[in-house]
C-alpha cells in the first residue's frame, strides 16, 4: 500500500471542496507552502491548516481559504513534503515532495515534484 | 475588490482630465502669482497639510507589522487597506486643495511604472533557465554579478525576473534567507546604477535630459567597488555556508534556456521604453491621457505573453500573478500616500537648497528612496539641486548645464537612488516580487524589520557611508 513511494510519472486524483483537500492515501505532513505561506505548524491551536490522517485517506483544511478552486490559479501548486503512514519519518530519505494542482470544481492531482522544482525543505 | 480598483483609477483619471481642460482656460504665466504664495505653494498649488503625511506612515508600518503581527488580517485586506488610505489623499487633493494635476501626475507615474514592472514579469514568466551546476560561492558570486551587469541591459525587474528562479534551484540544497537578500541588493537594486534602462530613476533622468552613457561614464568608478564589495561580504558569508555537502548528487553541467518568444517580448519591451515624445519627437502624446503609446504597448505584451507564453514552461516556473497583484495593488496606495511627503520634501529641498552640499543630497535621497518609491524621491532632489544652481529641470538644455556643470551633485543623486533601494522590501518594486517568489518556492524570509536589522543596515549602511566619505564627504 505504498501508493506516493511508488509514485513516478502517474499523477493521482484527490477531492478539494472548499478549503478542504482529501489526498487519496495516509500521510504525516511535514511542511506545506500554499501562496507565499509556508506552514509547519499543525498544532491543534494554529489556525493557518487543519490536518486529519484518517483510514485510507488524508484531510487538509486550509482555514485561511474560503474556496481554493476560486482562490488559486490554474498554474499554482499546493506543496507539500509527507512521510507515508508507516515509514520512519527520521529518514530524510522517506521526505517526498509533492505537487497538488486543483483541475476541477472538486478534483485535484498530485504528483512528485521533480528534482529540480522551486521548492526548498 | 477589482471594481473599486476600477473605480479608484477613474476617479483620478477624471479629475485628471478635467483639471487639463480647466487648466486650459487659464493663464498659464506663472509670473502673476506673488512670491510670497509661491513659497507656500507646490505648482501654483496649495500645500498640503503636513498631517496628510499620517496616511503614508500607516501604511508603511501596516505593510511592515501586517505579516508579522496580524498576517490573517493582512493577507485578506490588505488591497482594501492600501486602497482606503490612498483614496483618503486623493479625496483630500480633490476636495480640500483642489489639487487634481498632483494627482493625474502621480497616476500616470503609477500606471507607468505598473506598465514596466508587469510586462517584464509576464514576458520573463514565460522563459525557462535552468543552470545544472553544484552551487559553490564562487558560483554564486559570478551569478549575482552576472545579474547586476544585466540588470542594465534589460532592467533590474528584468533581471531579478529570469535570474532569481534559476539563483534558487542551483541553492536548493543549501539556501538561506541570505541568498536571496543579497540578490535583493545586487541584482534588484544596485547593480542597475549604470544606465537609464537599469532602474526606473535613472530613467526619469534621461528623460528630462540627462545624456544616456552619463551614467555609466559617472557612476562605474562607484558603482564598480560597490559591488564588488557586496560580493565580497557574500563570498565570504557564503563560504560559512556547508549545508548540502554530503550531497552526492551528479551534475551535468548543462545551462537550459527555453522560451526564445519570450526574450523577443522583452526586447519589444526595452525597445517601448524609448518610445516617448520627451524622447523621439515623432512619438504622439496622448495628453490629457495619463499614459501613452509607451505604456500601451506594455500592457500589450503583459496579454501577448500571458495568452502565448508556452504552457509547460509557465508549469515549471510555476507563475502566478499573485506577485504582481500584491505590488500592484500595495504601489497604489503608496503612490498615492506618498503625494504630500513628497511635496512637502520638495518644498523644503527647495527652501534649504542653498546651504545642502552634495554628501546631504546623497544621504537624503537615500534614506528617503528606501522608504519611498525612488523614481519621484530622485525627481525632486534633481529639482531642488538644480534650483540651488538656479537651474530648472523642465528645461532639457538647463539639464545638460547641470549635467555639465555640477556632475557631483548629479552623481550623488542618481547613486542614492539607485543604491539605497535595496533598504527595504519596498525601496524598489522588485524586491517585493522577488521576495514573494521566494515565499511560493518554501524559503522563509525575514520581516520588513528584520531585513532592515540583520541585514541592509549592518551591510548596506557601512558600504554606503565609504561611498559617502570617499566620493561626497567635505565636496560641493
Amino acid at each position: 500500500m505504498s501508493i506516493i513511494s511508488n509514485l513516478q510519472n502517474d499523477k493521482l486524483m484527490g477531492l478539494v471542496y472548499g478549503n478542504r483537500i482529501i489526498l487519496p492515501f495516509e500521510c504525516e505532513i511535514l511542511k506545506i507552502v500554499i501562496d507565499t505561506n509556508i506552514l509547519t505548524d499543525f498544532s491543534p491551536a494554529n489556525r493557518d491548516a487543519l490536518c486529519q490522517s484518517r483510514h485510507g485517506f488524508t484531510d487538509i483544511y486550509f482555514l485561511d481559504y474560503k474556496d481554493l478552486p476560486e482562490q488559486l490559479s490554474d498554474y499554482e501548486l499546493i506543496k507539500l513534503i509527507v512521510v507515508e503512514r508507516g515509514k520512519d519519518i527520521f529518514d530524510f530519505n522517506n521526505h517526498i515532495q509533492l505537487g497538488v494542482r486543483i483541475t476541477g470544481s472538486h478534483t485535484i492531482e498530485i504528483e512528485k515534484l521533480p528534482e529540480d522544482s522551486l521548492f526548498v525543505e | 475588490m477589482k471594481k473599486i480598483l476600477v473605480l479608484f483609477l477613474l476617479v483620478m483619471l477624471l479629475a485628471g482630465i478635467s483639471y487639463s481642460l480647466y487648466a486650459e482656460s487659464l493663464p498659464t504665466s506663472m509670473e502673476s502669482i506673488p512670491a510670497v504664495v509661491e513659497s507656500e505653494t507646490i505648482g501654483g498649488h496649495e500645500l498640503p497639510s503636513t498631517y496628510m503625511v499620517i496616511p503614508f506612515v500607516i501604511l508603511l508600518l501596516m505593510i511592515a507589522t501586517g505579516p508579522l503581527f496580524y498576517h490573517h488580517f493582512w493577507e485578506h485586506h490588505y488591497p482594501k487597506v492600501a486602497m482606503f488610505l490612498g483614496f483618503i489623499t486623493v479625496m483630500y487633493y480633490l476636495m480640500v486643495l483642489h489639487d487634481t494635476h498632483s494627482l493625474l501626475h502621480t497616476l500616470a507615474e503609477y500606471l507607468s511604472f505598473i506598465a514596466l514592472l508587469s510586462s517584464l514579469f509576464f514576458a520573463a514568466g514565460g522563459i525557462f533557465i535552468n543552470v545544472d551546476r553544484k552551487a559553490t560561492p564562487v558560483l554564486n558570486v559570478a551569478l549575482l554579478f552576472f545579474g547586476s551587469i544585466i540588470a542594465n541591459i534589460i532592467g533590474t525587474t528584468g533581471a531579478s525576473m529570469l535570474l532569481i528562479r534559476p539563483f534558487i534551484k542551483i541553492n536548493k540544497n543549501r539556501i538561506k534567507p541570505y541568498h536571496i537578500i543579497f540578490f535583493i541588493f545586487l541584482v534588484s537594486n544596485i547593480g542597475g546604477a549604470l544606465t537609464p534602462i537599469g532602474d526606473p530613476p535613472l530613467f526619469l533622468g534621461f528623460l528630462r535630459g540627462v545624456e544616456f552613457f552619463w551614467f555609466i561614464s559617472n557612476v562605474w568608478y562607484i558603482w564598480l567597488p560597490t559591488v564588488l564589495v557586496i560580493l565580497l561580504i557574500f563570498y565570504f558569508r557564503d563560504s560559512a555556508n556547508k549545508d548540502g555537502q554530503d550531497q552526492l548528487q551528479e551534475y551535468s553541467g548543462k545551462i537550459e534556456f527555453k522560451g526564445g518568444k519570450n526574450l523577443l517580448y522583452l526586447l519589444i519591451i526595452l525597445i517601448s521604453i524609448f518610445i516617448d515624445p520627451g524622447v523621439m519627437s515623432w512619438v504622439p502624446s496622448l495628453a490629457p491621457l495619463p499614459f501613452g503609446i509607451r505604456e500601451i504597448i506594455m500592457f500589450s505584451i503583459v496579454v501577448i505573453s500571458f495568452k502565448t507564453s508556452d504552457k509547460e514552461i509557465l508549469k515549471k516556473n510555476e507563475f502566478d500573478v499573485e506577485p504582481i497583484r500584491e505590488v500592484a495593488f500595495l504601489f497604489i496606495g503608496i503612490f498615492a500616500t506618498m503625494i504630500p511627503a513628497l511635496q512637502l520634501i520638495a518644498h523644503e529641498a527647495n527652501i534649504l537648497g542653498e546651504q545642502l552640499n552634495s554628501g546631504i543630497f546623497y544621504w537624503s535621497t537615500g534614506l528617503l528612496s528606501g522608504f519611498l518609491d525612488n523614481a519621484p524621491t530622485y525627481l525632486n532632489f534633481l529639482s531642488a539641486s538644480m534650483g540651488k544652481f538656479g537651474l530648472n529641470v523642465n528645461d532639457k538644455i538647463e539639464v545638460l548645464d547641470f549635467m555639465n556643470n555640477h556632475a557631483l551633485y548629479l552623481q550623488a543623486i542618481s547613486v542614492a537612488a539607485v543604491f539605497f533601494g535595496a533598504m527595504t522590501y519596498i525601496g524598489n518594486g522588485p524586491n517585493f516580487m522577488v521576495k514573494s517568489i521566494c515565499e511560493r518556492a518554501g524559503i522563509k524570509m525575514p520581516s520588513f524589520f528584520a531585513y532592515l536589522v540583520k541585514y541592509s543596515i549592518p551591510i548596506l549602511i557601512p558600504v554606503f557611508i565609504v561611498v559617502w566619505m570617499v566620493f561626497y564627504f567635505g565636496r560641493g
